[in-house]
């Protein structure tokens, strides 16, 4: 768990000092994307916790539900279509269902409820 | 068990990094932009484009102008004709010398019908708003030239109301208003006679309209002196100092 806050906090001190690398037109898929990477990480935390966590899982689900989002995105986009609303729903749904879960897990870990 | 803990920790670098550089990004609100606002932007920068483009050619065929008076020195003769075409056009634009044409003559005289028990007698007279009003519907509709009681509207003639009078380029008149105006007749009356128009406004007021179709009107020219005591010429077009 350690090593996940320091990741964490290395990539913001990075991320402060960093100059841009892409430009602002792209924020937009950028933010979808990270919420695709949010859902794996949450999906991840859930899976160690049930003890069923396997790195590749974690690996190309997290690549895969990013590039998709922002995949998405960009061809709703192009199409005039805000497809971006897909990934907002899945994800954003399947974050606060991977969060009640994990919620579950530790009020039963703790206090056995 | 190394591989899983380098992943982990590179993945939460990228996530810490992305929301970071994200949040810095960006500033206030982010909007979706619709298709439709983008149509809208492109048409006004296409049109901006196309005035760019014009702005470029009259550029142009200034610079050819100015290289041929540069390179031509003994043709004077050329220059002072091109010199007096371009006069006549500017005399004509400016309202210094008298037009023909075909166009309208409008009568605008104060009503006649008996007045309503208690009604303002300003409701069927002539105002200074009337004769603003019915000029640019004429200029809407494409009038060329315009001049009221034999006083041209240039860009400096001003319309006041004086009392029972109204002053137009310094001089005072009364009614009637003869308005005339050199463009396409039918457009013209039509602009100020049609349902809706703003004499037949007029008239459902109870003023006297009158609208008369004339072919080779004649226009007097601008005969009041102008003074400027702020404008100056600039050196050269566009130049500020």
């Amino acid at each position: 768990m350690l090593i996940v806050f320091v990741g964490l906090v290395v990539g913001v001190i990075a991320g402060l000092f960093l100059p841009n690398f892409y430009p602002a037109q792209y924020s937009f898929y950028i933010s979808i994307a990270i919420l695709g990477s949010l859902d794996s990480i949450f999906g991840a935390v859930r899976a160690n916790m049930e003890q069923k966590f396997k790195t590749a899982i974690f690996v190309s689900g997290f690549l895969a539900n990013t590039l998709m989002a922002a995949g998405l995105a960009f061809i709703g986009d192009k199409m005039g279509i805000p497809l971006y609303y897909a990934s907002i729903f899945v994800f954003g749904g399947r974050i606060f269902e991977n969060l009640a879960t994990i919620r579950r897990l530790l009020l039963k870990k703790y206090f056995n409820i | 068990m190394k591989i899983r803990k380098l992943l982990l920790f590179l993945l939460c670098v990228l996530i810490g990094l992305l929301i970071t550089i994200q949040s810095r990004v960006i500033t206030g609100s982010f909007l979706y932009v619709s298709p439709k606002t983008l149509q809208d932007y492109k048409i006004s920068i296409d049109n901006q484009e196309k005035e760019n483009d014009s702005i470029r050619t009259s550029i142009q065929d200034k610079e050819e102008q100015l290289k041929k008076y540069m390179e031509s020195p003994e043709k004077s003769e050329e220059i002072v004709k091109s010199a007096e075409k371009e006069l006549a056009e500017l005399k004509m634009i400016s309202g210094v010398t008298d037009v023909y044409g075909d166009g309208i003559i409008i009568v605008l005289d104060d009503g006649t019908r008996e007045l309503y028990p208690g009604e303002d007698p300003l409701d069927i007279i002539v105002h200074d708003v009337d004769i603003l009003k019915i000029i640019n519907e004429l200029r809407i509709a494409g009038a060329e030239a315009i001049s009221i009681n034999g006083q041209r509207v240039i860009n400096t003639t001003e319309i006041n109301c004086s009392g029972h009078s109204i002053r137009i380029n310094n001089q005072f008149f009364a009614q009637p208003f003869f308005i005339k105006a050199i463009g396409n007749p039918n457009m013209m009356e039509a602009a100020i006679m049609s349902p809706g128009g703003y004499g037949e406004l007029l008239l459902t007021y109870g003023l006297i309209v009158n609208v008369d179709k004339v072919i080779h009107l004649k226009i007097n020219k601008h005969e009041e002196s102008i003074e400027f005591k702020y404008v100056k010429a600039a050196a050269r077009e566009g130049e500020l100092r």
